[in-house]
């Protein structure tokens, strides 16, 4: 996919199975918004096939569209339309009956809970109200793809838990939604696949366990210890007989390094701690998470 | 189409503006405005050289004309215009209406206030017509007239760049100016060609006049015969009433066509090249009809020949600027044919295809519309016309006419190419200068009488234009003196560097992409490559 010279994506090939939360991980004009357009038929590749719910979208996107759904992070409503008078013009754009509108309408404001906010006028609702409109409006026409760029951007914490239980009744029903954000630890929570885009380059894609596992580089350990009385040289000598441990940090009192071994065999090095007198403040292990893996696979230095 | 009441672009537009109360708010102050109106004419009935009724009903119709084509213009325009800058419009292109029902439904629906308006003025035209002002017939089809002209306006509004906000370079105020000349055409151009005279009578100037408005039909209303607004056509004189509707119709529907291929695909040019060879076809013989209708042709045979070859040319070139693909076009296209060379039926039909062949479809639709529109008839039925139309001059008009066509053609295609952006703009700069320059330069040239008349520069300059040719067979600006062989090696020279450039920017973006594709390593996955759709 190019624009003019410069190149927004390049040799992607990427599958969504139906039913699946997919979750697009990139920063910054990794091309997640280009790639979600091109799905959306909002923007036409250089080269390439797209199908989107088995419609070739280029081919026929007038079949593809009642299929799908998209939401972005930059986006306007008609700011003179009521609540209702929005969604009852998007049903009807979609082709809703008659006899289903009012309903469905009801019961995508519940889904959003805007139900008091039905007759208000759109410029007078927060961000937040906005955004949950415009997701309402993505659920109207029952759509078995939903395109999401962005969604919980504007949303305040609150809101955040509230989408992620939106995004969870979906795939309850079967929903397959691909969802691009920033917010990485949250996609763990919901998504059952992600992407890692990179400069418009595929660089993992997988189910989030998998991606998890094959890519988790150990344990990191965080092991404080009493400064003074050369403790912390102690500590570290000691740390470094071990085989199990890598890539050792001194911070003050604190020692930072990366456990190879398994989970287990922690209380081991407990125990040699102790029993070489290094007074221990404390010893905590972490996992790798999301953010971690996104941050060493794009070449990224950790916060 | 028929069925725009349950367009939702409609129904919203009407749900909104009717919520505000806006149609009845203008309905209320137009029919104010015109009660004065009759009043203040009714006062001073004597004074009027015409009738009192017809006074009022040219007036009423006039002006609520120009109002509800300014209304109609407008909201569509801000409506449009809004969409694209909030992108909002990028809900709309998403869901199950067609890009034809979304734009028919902006052009019915945003002018609601419009059309109001003019089914407010119906009790008038009943009083009117009651006293006189013009026959039942006349009045209904005034009435049928100001409603298509305000479609047809609406329609025009939707011409609007879609590019995103976003990456668009586009100032602020830049895509409007269209509108802007529009109302400036409607407001100033329009009663200026009807106070001078010769704009009104059975002249060139009619035809456009009593084809995209009813002010020919007013005009003559006013002078007491609304039947004399005719469109000349070889030997018909069709009423203007009758024949601008379906053709103020014709250029909403097509304008509404265009935005629909728009938003359809962004990226492709305006115009399809069936389309344009449509549109040639009928604007060659609206032109052939008119050059020899006999009131009209006044000039000598040959010179109705060369007044359509330019009329011919300047049609063709805009038809040219809207189809010619841009850089970015014609790049994907080499993408996804994996950099094949296009076949001659690709070239033909094919919207991101070079223009090539194009250009020889254009100098073919206006030799056979000339032959069968104006040589034939001037053979067959020698009226006032003098004598035939001879083979040699039909055989100059040809081979002066392509070769214009082709050299200015390749050089669009070429600036095309070559810039990314703003090439067709380029294009059209450096082509107007070369139509418009020679054309006022022979037309200064013939009036002043320049010091330099003699000396030979003049016919110098005009000699690098191609186009000076056809305007100097003209029979008011004959005295350039332009030779055949300077004309036929200026030519070939700007078609064959044109070519040569576009040719070695075409062979360098095919092994660009081959290269790519190779080390991608799709040229070797047969299925793959046969599954990817190729353009249109």
């Amino acid at each position: 996919m190019e624009y003019g010279d410069k190149v927004a994506i390049e040799n992607l090939s990427l599958e969504v199975e139906q039913g699946e939360v997919f979750g697009l991980i990139g920063p910054n004009g990794a091309g997640k918004t280009t790639l979600i357009r091109v799905l959306a038929t909002l923007l036409e590749p250089t080269f390439g096939n797209v199908r989107v719910a088995g419609i070739d979208v280029l081919a026929d996107p007038l079949s593809a569209h009642p299929r799908m759904a998209y939401m972005s992070d930059f986006f306007s409503l008609y700011e003179n339309m009521l609540v209702w008078e929005y969604l009852d013009h998007f049903a009807r754009c979609y082709g809703v009956e008659a006899d289903r509108r009012e309903r469905l309408i009801d019961e995508a404001l519940e889904l959003v809970s805007l139900e008091v906010r039905r007759d208000a006028e759109i410029s007078e609702l927060s961000r937040g109200m906005r955004q949950r409109i415009c997701f309402a409006k993505s659920l109207l026409h029952e759509p078995q793809v939903l395109l999401l760029d962005e969604p919980a951007s504007g949303l305040d914490p609150a809101g955040r838990v509230e989408f992620r239980e939106m995004i969870k009744s979906l795939h309850a029903m079967g929903r397959t939604v691909l969802i691009s954000s920033h917010i990485l630890t949250e996609m763990t929570e919901f998504c059952t696949s992600i992407g890692i885009l990179e400069q418009g380059q595929l660089l993992a894609s997988g189910k989030v366990g998998d991606i998890l596992s094959q890519l988790k580089s150990g344990l990191q350990l965080k092991i404080e210890t009493v400064a003074g009385d050369g403790n912390v040289q102690r500590l570290m000598d000691l740390l470094d007989a071990w085989d199990q441990t890598e890539q050792l940090v001194v911070e003050d009192s604190r020692i930072c390094c990366t456990w190879r071994g398994e989970r287990l065999e922690l209380p081991a090095l407990h125990r040699a701690i102790v029993e070489a007198n290094i007074p221990l403040i404390s010893l905590a292990a972490q996992e790798d998470d999301l953010e971690d893996i996104y941050m060493r696979i794009s070449g990224h230095k950790t916060s | 189409m028929l069925d725009f009441w349950n367009n939702p672009m409609v129904v919203t537009a009407l749900r909104l503006k009717f919520r505000k109360g806006s149609p009845g708010l203008w309905c209320v102050a137009l029919v104010l405005a015109l009660l004065c109106l009759a009043a203040i004419l009714a006062h001073n009935a004597d004074g009027l050289s015409v009738p009192l009724g017809r006074m009022f009903f040219v007036c009423m119709v006039g002006g609520v004309t120009a109002l509800c084509g300014i209304i109609s213009l407008s909201t569509v325009s801000a409506s449009i215009r809004s969409e694209v800058t909030e992108r909002t419009l990028d809900f709309q292109r998403i869901v199950s209406l067609s890009p034809w029902q979304i734009f028919l439904g902006k052009a019915i629906g945003e002018p609601t206030v419009g059309y109001f308006l003019i089914l407010s003025t119906v009790p008038f035209a009943v009083v009117s017509w009651y006293f006189g002002a013009a026959s039942g017939l006349a009045t209904c089809l005034f009435y049928v007239n100001m409603l298509t002209f305000a479609f047809m306006c609406a329609a025009i509004g939707t011409l609007h760049s879609l590019k995103d906000p976003g990456q668009s370079k586009v100032r602020p105020g830049q895509s409007g100016s269209g509108v802007g000349w529009v109302i400036f055409v409607m407001i100033f151009m329009v009663p200026n060609m009807m106070a001078n005279g010769a704009m009104s009578s059975n002249s060139w100037g009619a035809v456009p006049l009593g084809l995209f408005t009813p002010a020919l039909g007013l005009y003559h209303l006013f002078h007491g015969n609304v039947w004399r607004a005719v469109v000349p056509f070889w030997e018909l004189e069709i009423p203007a009433l009758l024949v601008a509707p379906p053709f103020q119709v014709a250029v909403a529907l097509l304008s509404i066509r265009l935005m629909a291929r728009r938003l359809e695909r962004p990226n492709r040019p305006l115009l399809s090249k069936p389309i344009a060879y449509g549109l040639l076809a009928c604007f060659d013989l609206l032109l052939a009809g008119v050059a020899m209708h006999e009131r009209v042709a006044s000039q000598a045979a040959n010179d109705v020949l060369w007044h359509f070859a330019i009329g011919h040319l300047l049609f063709s070139f805009v038809l040219i600027l809207m189809t010619t693909p841009r850089q970015e076009m014609l790049r994907r296209r080499v993408w996804r044919v994996q950099a094949r060379r296009a076949s001659g039926k690709e070239l033909l039909y094919a919207d991101r295809t070079p223009i090539n062949a194009m250009l020889l479809v254009v100098a073919f639709v206006g030799c056979l519309v000339a032959m069968l529109g104006i040589v034939a008839p001037a053979a067959i039925w020698p009226t006032t016309l003098g004598p035939p139309i001879s083979w040699e001059a039909l055989v100059e008009m040809v081979a002066i006419a392509t070769l214009v066509i082709l050299s200015y053609g390749q050089l669009i295609q070429m600036f095309g190419a070559l810039v990314s952006s703003g090439g067709i703009a380029w294009g059209a700069v450096i082509c107007l200068a070369a139509v418009i320059v020679p054309f006022l330069g022979a037309i200064i040239w013939t009036e002043s009488g320049l010091a330099f008349q003699d000396s030979g520069l003049a016919d110098a300059v005009f000699s690098l234009s191609p186009m000076s040719y056809v305007v100097s067979k003209l029979d008011d600006v004959r005295r350039l003196d332009l030779q055949w062989p300077f004309l036929v090696a200026i030519s070939v020279i700007y078609y064959l560097f044109s070519s040569r450039i576009l040719g070695q920017w075409q062979s360098a973006q095919r092994r660009q992409v081959l290269a790519k594709l190779t080390q991608m390593g799709v040229l070797a996955n047969k299925a793959e490559l046969e599954s990817i759709a190729t353009p249109d």
